[in-house]
Parts: C-alpha cells; sequence; structure tokens
C-alpha cells in the first residue's frame, strides 16, 4: 500500500517539477493556450435573443434611493471562430449619460451560444426627466483586423414609475 | 585519522548550527503564532482568503503604495514619473506626496513588509511561470494544512483529502493558466502581505482570548475576526487597514499578557505592547499617535508595578519601534516627525486623519504660529521649507544640530498635540449628531451614492449591516448592570482581564471618535475607516459570557450553522438574486437588509441569554451568532466572487467559478 507521507512527497515533487517545466528555462508554456487579449482573427455571430423591451429606468429596490437604467443579457450564437476575435455588445443613452460596453474573448474551437451579461446602470432619480429616452444597442465582432457589427438597433428606453 | 576527524568535527558544528537555526525558526514561530493551533489557524485563513483573491487595483489609493513597493525594491525611495510601474499619471493618484520635486507615497511601514513577499516571489518567478507559483504555494499549504489538522484531530484521511484537493486543484491551474506578467508582482507582493495580516488578526485573537478562556471559544473568535468580520474583505485589497488590524491586535494580546506574567517577560511583552503601536506609526502616524495615547492613558491607570526597570525595557522597545518611522521621515523630508501624509499631496483629493499643512506653515488650522522655528526666508510658497537634512550639514557645531532637531521635535510634537485634541473635540461633537451615527452603524442609507460617486451605486455598507456579530454588543449594557449590581467598580483594582477589556474598549473608541468626523463617507464599502474598531468590537462578543456558553456548551451546533451558512449561503442568495435580476448596488443593500436581520435575531439571543438564562439555551444563542457571523463570510465572498470584478483572479480556477454565478 502507497503510504499517505509518499503520496504527499509525490504531489510536491510534481509541482515541483510542474513549476519548472513551464518556466523560463522549461520547455512549455502553460499560459499560451489561455488568451485573455484580443488578437487577430474573425467569427460568424447571430444574436439568438436580445429582450430590448427590456431595456427601462425604473426605481431602485432594497433601499437603494437611485433610478437603474435596466439592461438586457444578449445570448449570441457563434461559429468558425478563427484566431482571438471578441464579442462587443454595448448599450448607450446619451441623454443618461449612459454608454455601457461588454466584452468577451473568443478562441478557435469555442462555438456554440455566449451570454453577454452586463450589469444595469444606476442613475440619479433627480436627472431621469423624460418619459422616454432613445438608446442604441450593437453587438459586433471584433479583432485588430476585423469589425463586423452583427446586431443594430435604435430603441426606446420607456421610464417606469 | 585526521581527515576523518576533521570532517566529524564539521558535521558536528553543522549539526550545532541547525540544531540553533531551528530553535531560533521554532522560537520565531512561537512568538508570532504562539502554538501550533496558532499556526494552523494563520494557514487556514490565508489559504481561504485567497481564493477571493483578485490581481488588480480596487481603489486607486493603491497605485501609489505599490509604485513604492516597485520602486523601493529597485532601491528608489523617492519616485519620478518615470518610475511609475502603475497609474503613470499623477492626477491618479490619491496619496501621492511630494517633496523637494520628487515623489513619496505614504504608508511605508506597509510597503517595507511587502518586500519580503516580493523577493520570494521574483526569486521563484526566476524559474517558474508567476501564475503557477501561487497555484503552486496555494496546493503546498494545503498538503501542509492537512498534515496539521490530521495531527491535531488524529484523522489520517484528512491528509489524503488535502494531497486530492492540492493536486486537483493545481492540475487545474495548469491547464487554465492565463499569463501574469512579471510587472505585477509588486502588486502580488503587496496583497500577499495584507492576506499574511489577516491571518495574524485571527492568530492574535486566538491567542488573545486564549489567554483568558478557553480553547474553542479563542478558536471561534480567531476565525470569526478573518471571516465573519470585513478584515476578510480587505484581505487581499492592499489598504493599510489590516496590516493596521493585525498590529492592534498584536497590542492588545501583549498588553493582556503582561498583566498576567511577572518579572523579565511581564516587561518585554508591555514594551511589545507599545511596540507594535510604533510600527503601527510606520503605516498611518496619527493612527498610531492616537492609539500609544490611549495605551499610555489605560497603562498608567491600571499598571500599579511601575518599576524602572520596567519603565526602561518598555521605553527601550518603543524608542526601537518607532525608530523605522522616524529613519523613514528623515529619509524623506529630514524630520523624524513628519510623516509622508504631513506632505503636499499631488493626486486628487482624498480624505485624510492628519491635519494640512504642518508647523512651518506658520498657521492654518491648529498649526501653531510660535512654531515656525527653521521656516525660510526663500520658500517659494507657505509650507515649502528647506529640508533640515541640508541644513543640519550646513551646520558646524553639532550641539546646535541638536537644538535644531530639538526645537523641529518639539514644534511638531506642539503641532501634533493640538491637532490631536482638535481632532478629539470634533469626534466628540460628531458622536452626538444621531442621524450621523444612524448612518455609519445602523443602516447607511443612500446619501453618498446620490452624491454620484462609483457611478450612483449604493455599495457601502454600515457597521451593523457589514458585521452582524458586532450587533450582540447590545447586550453590553445588561452584562455591565448585573456585573455591576453584584461587584461594584474600581479602575485601580481590575483583573488583567478587564484591564485589557478597557484597553480594547479605549482602542475602539478612540479609532472611532477620531474618524466620526470623516463619516459616512463614499467608498468606505464596510466602514474601512474603522476597520480596526469594528475588529476590536468583534473580539468584544466573544468575552460576552453568553457568547462563551454557547460556544463552549454548543461547539457543534455553532460550527455546523456556520459551516451549513457558508456553504449554503451563498447558493441561496445566488439563487433568490438570480430570480430578482438586482443591479449591484440593490445586491449589496439586499445583504445589509439581510445582515440586519441576523444580526437582530443574534442581539435578541444574546440579550435574551443574559438576562434570562432560562429562557434561552446556549444551542439558540450559537445559532444565532453562527448565523451572524456567517451572514458576513457570505457577503465578503460573493463580493469577491461576483460583485466587484477589478481584476483577474489570482486562481483561474475561481475565475471559471465566477463565471457560472449568473447574479448581476
Amino acid at each position: 500500500m502507497v503510504s499517505v507521507a509518499r503520496l504527499e512527497r509525490l504531489a510536491v515533487a510534481v509541482v515541483a517539477v510542474t513549476l519548472l517545466l513551464t518556466g523560463p528555462f522549461g520547455v512549455v508554456d502553460a499560459t499560451a493556450r489561455n488568451p485573455t487579449t484580443v488578437g487577430d482573427g474573425r467569427a460568424n455571430a447571430t444574436v439568438e435573443r436580445l429582450d430590448t423591451s427590456g431595456l427601462i429606468v425604473e426605481g431602485g429596490r432594497f433601499g437603494t434611493g437611485v433610478d437603474y437604467l435596466r439592461i438586457p443579457d444578449a445570448t449570441v450564437s457563434v461559429s468558425d471562430i478563427e484566431g482571438r476575435p471578441r464579442l462587443v455588445y454595448r448599450v448607450s443613452v446619451p441623454e443618461l449619460g449612459v454608454d455601457r460596453t461588454t466584452t468577451q474573448l473568443l478562441s478557435g474551437g469555442q462555438s456554440g451560444t455566449v451570454r453577454l451579461g452586463m450589469r444595469d446602470r444606476g442613475l440619479d432619480p433627480d436627472g431621469v426627466t423624460e418619459q422616454r429616452y432613445r438608446a442604441t444597442i450593437t453587438v459586433r465582432v471584433q479583432s485588430f483586423e476585423y469589425d463586423q457589427t452583427v446586431f443594430a438597433a435604435d430603441e426606446t428606453v420607456e421610464v417606469r414609475p | 585519522m585526521n581527515g576523518d576527524r576533521s570532517s566529524g568535527v564539521d558535521a558536528r558544528s553543522r549539526s550545532v548550527w541547525s540544531d540553533r537555526l531551528s530553535r531560533y525558526a521554532d522560537r520565531a514561530g512561537q512568538f508570532v503564532f504562539g502554538d501550533a493551533i496558532g499556526l494552523t489557524l494563520w494557514l487556514g485563513v490565508v489559504l481561504l482568503g485567497a481564493l477571493s483573491w483578485r490581481v488588480g487595483f480596487f481603489i486607486t489609493d493603491t497605485y501609489p503604495i505599490a509604485n513604492a513597493v516597485a520602486n523601493l525594491a529597485d532601491g528608489r525611495l523617492a519616485m519620478t514619473p518615470p518610475d511609475f510601474r502603475y497609474s503613470l499619471t499623477l492626477g491618479t493618484q490619491p496619496g501621492l506626496h511630494e517633496y523637494g520635486g520628487r515623489f513619496y507615497a505614504r504608508n511605508y511601514g506597509q510597503v517595507v513588509a511587502a518586500l519580503p513577499f516580493l523577493w520570494l516571489l521574483e526569486g521563484a518567478s526566476a524559474v517558474a511561470p508567476p501564475r503557477l507559483v501561487l497555484a503552486g504555494g496555494w496546493a503546498l499549504g494545503v498538503v501542509g494544512l492537512g498534515r496539521r489538522l490530521a495531527a491535531r484531530f488524529d484523522r489520517r484521511w484528512l491528509r489524503l483529502v488535502a494531497v486530492a484537493v492540492a493536486s486537483a486543484w493545481f492540475a487545474a491551474a495548469v491547464v487554465l493558466a492565463t499569463a501574469l506578467d512579471r510587472s505585477q508582482l509588486p502588486l502580488v507582493a503587496l496583497q500577499l502581505s495584507t492576506l499574511a495580516a489577516a491571518g495574524l488578526v485571527a492568530v492574535s485573537c486566538y491567542r488573545l482570548v486564549g489567554a483568558f478562556h478557553d480553547r474553542r471559544v479563542a478558536v471561534a473568535a480567531g476565525v470569526a475576526l478573518a471571516l465573519a468580520t470585513p478584515v476578510g474583505f480587505w484581505a487581499t485589497i492592499p489598504k493599510r487597514h489590516v496590516l493596521v488590524t493585525a498590529l492592534v491586535f498584536g497590542s492588545a494580546f501583549a498588553f493582556a499578557r503582561s498583566r498576567q506574567l511577572d518579572g523579565r517577560a511581564s516587561h518585554v511583552a508591555h514594551g511589545l505592547a507599545y511596540g507594535a503601536l510604533g510600527l503601527v506609526a510606520w503605516v498611518h502616524a496619527f493612527e498610531g499617535f492616537f492609539l500609544t495615547a490611549a495605551l499610555f492613558v489605560v497603562d498608567v491607570l491600571t499598571e500599579p508595578r511601575k518599576s524602572r526597570r520596567r519603565l526602561a525595557v518598555v521605553g527601550g522597545i518603543f524608542a526601537l519601534s518607532v525608530l523605522p518611522m522616524a529613519v523613514t521621515n528623515v529619509l524623506i523630508n529630514g524630520n523624524p516627525l513628519r510623516p509622508p501624509r504631513l506632505l503636499p499631496g499631488v493626486g486628487p483629493e482624498s480624505v485624510e486623519l492628519a491635519p494640512t499643512g504642518g508647523p512651518e506653515s506658520g498657521g492654518g488650522d491648529g498649526g501653531s504660529g510660535t512654531a515656525g522655528g527653521d521656516a525660510d526666508a526663500d520658500s517659494t510658497s507657505g509650507d515649502s521649507t528647506r529640508p533640515l537634512l541640508d541644513e543640519l550639514f550646513g551646520l558646524l557645531s553639532p550641539l546646535f544640530v541638536l537644538l535644531t532637531l530639538a526645537e523641529t521635535v518639539l514644534a511638531q510634537l506642539v503641532f501634533i498635540g493640538n491637532y490631536a485634541v482638535a481632532a478629539v473635540s470634533d469626534g466628540v461633537a460628531a458622536a452626538s449628531e444621531h442621524e450621523r451615527l444612524w448612518e455609519i452603524f445602523v443602516r447607511r442609507g443612500d446619501s453618498a451614492s446620490l452624491s454620484g460617486v462609483n457611478d450612483y451605486e449604493p455599495i457601502d455598507l454600515s457597521v451593523v449591516e457589514s458585521t452582524p456579530i458586532v450587533g450582540t454588543l447590545l447586550a453590553l449594557p445588561a452584562v455591565a448592570a448585573v456585573h455591576l449590581r453584584r461587584h461594584g467598580v474600581a479602575v485601580s483594582r481590575l483583573g488583567p482581564r478587564r484591564q485589557t477589556d478597557l484597553l480594547v474598549a479605549s482602542y475602539a473608541v478612540v479609532l472611532t471618535l477620531v474618524y466620526l468626523p470623516r463619516l459616512p463617507l463614499f467608498s468606505q464599502l464596510t466602514v474601512r475607516y474603522l476597520l480596526p474598531a469594528i475588529a476590536l468590537a468583534s473580539y468584544c462578543p466573544f468575552r460576552l459570557p453568553a457568547v462563551r456558553e454557547a460556544i463552549s456548551g454548543a461547539p457543534r451546533t455553532t460550527a455546523g450553522v456556520y459551516a451549513g451558512t457558508v456553504l449554503a449561503g451563498p447558493a441561496l442568495v445566488a439563487v433568490v438574486l438570480g430570480v430578482l435580476d438586482p443591479a449591484l448596488g440593490e445586491a449589496i443593500q439586499f445583504h445589509a437588509l439581510l445582515g440586519l436581520c441576523v444580526a437582530a435575531v443574534a442581539a435578541v439571543l444574546v440579550v435574551g441569554r443574559t438576562v434570562a438564562p432560562d429562557r434561552v439555551s446556549p444551542r439558540s444563542v450559537a445559532v444565532g451568532v453562527a448565523l451572524a457571523g456567517g451572514a458576513t463570510t457570505v457577503y465578503l465572498s460573493l463580493a469577491s466572487v461576483v460583485y466587484f470584478a477589478y481584476g483577474p483572479f489570482a486562481f483561474d480556477v475561481v475565475g471559471l467559478i465566477a463565471r457560472l454565478v449568473p447574479i448581476l
């Protein structure tokens, strides 16, 4: 039977050897597989779900005392990814001074649906004076060499009491 | 034979040396951690705290500190703009100070504390990728923790579990590894230093409680301090607060030991109580000053043993402990008592616990006009003066040098004294404003968010909202009434335990008072200015008989309910909030209301147990207190994993998990 102490020593040894192998003098770059920054590349994307009626202004709950611009999630299906492009989901409501962007890096081999969530935006309740605002929503595939808008819409943001 | 004999001597001397070294290491370990449980506690807290670690800047105040770590590691105290590694411009670094055309950070005690961690990281990163160095360190820590727990509870399988967890963790880290640039290492080191300090908060609290009560209560208090108070929130956000908290607890523990021990050990412990505060002054001079004043008053009131020898030891240790601060200040601006915080700031406006200007500025609020002894005629602006060092070099007579130094020091002391009186009286005045107190301690409200800071998000919590276990202190009047009816009161006859209570209360009160006029303030998150005071207040429940009986009488209930809350809580909250789909501020205010509710429950149970022990069982008190502690832990875990996404996680695995939690 293998003793626990031997297992511990083995684990420590494996960690040490792996560290050396992936280090500056090693043979493998462990981080190359998992890029975190956008590069060159392209992808096909179509917006599957973006409930624009969810784009509204309403009062905050739980005693927050501010208003919120509620921003719906976007569900995008992607295919044929080459290189390292990214998805950019952008919502802007100029009259409220809101311009929000969320991005998601795509990498080769990944396909299927991607959910782009965007946080609601807090607003000064005194700054919300109109009943309606104009908003622009876009979803793009973007890389250093490529920029394709796959969804663009002008929407009306309703202010709910 | 000759050669054999000499190699035998070599081996013997080597073994003597290694014996001696390991003895020193043991003693150092004992000095810091106390015993094996203390070390285990520290390791556990550090490993758990690391899970929520994000490598990034949560608050812009951290830029100058991290820049100072990077520069000091390169041997530079003074910085010029090309030396900034993080945030390249001046306007984005609150807490950056200028003197003589060069730039300095503040909190140099904190900066220096991060250096050993930086050296370790730099060394390891020379042969391995930084990201995996962190993962490997964590995995080895888990193996070590497993061994300690297995030995403690006599359960061999714990070691197996630890090896399995560590291996899986490291394997996942290798598969998911993203790049962590070596330029980030000073920031990582700074975060590691505050994480280690958070572990020390737990250890010091464990030792402090352990000095008076049984081990179970002590361990519970240690765990609670790190995980059920905002100490855990700030563990990897490298502000000064956790480090100051660790030193303050170290001071309180040393004080308690000095009252329990006799002879030389007592003298040294007494000195260390002051020494820890001298180091606080290196991090934040004014916090150190106010704390030292509080300790001095309590000390004089309660210590009957004032031998000359004791005074010499205490004075010596305290003088040694303020030396690093004095040397740093001299190197920066020539005046040992003028910390960087008193130099002109170049970053954006920040709220400071420090007077504006200095004694040399000749006027201003609280500055004494007569103290402008060495003010220059040729100064270009009101508060710029020629460095004292220049003057010292120019002066030939050593006596005159001493006189000048004494005058500067005296002027600075008068200035600081005036400021201190003003700060405390402002605090007392602010303490009578009920609305302010309500916002700081009970319900935070939305006043700060409505001013537009942080995108109108109400992300701040009050003291009780963020630390519900403090709510149990509502039982204090009841406890005091019961005690007074039985024993009466006499400060001079207090035992070590009560003397320490008095000290802890004084620390908490003075730290609260001086910050009251500056609060409520934006970006406090958990009223961070009060973090040391909140931590001290969180120690107090463990002195309440009702809470202690609950922990020692129903340890399984306490641990079970806490563990259950911590494991099930985040999932429950995630499900509820997943349905409600809140904004960031709403999610945080949801936790605020939750915190207030459990605080109320815990408080009612503890008061009930104190007033009518027959009606409320220790078990129900245990449930209440464990729920209150668990509520904070749940908030801390969700806050770092989901709510505040200010940088990539130190461990990519956590990032993967965080993406699966669809709350916001």
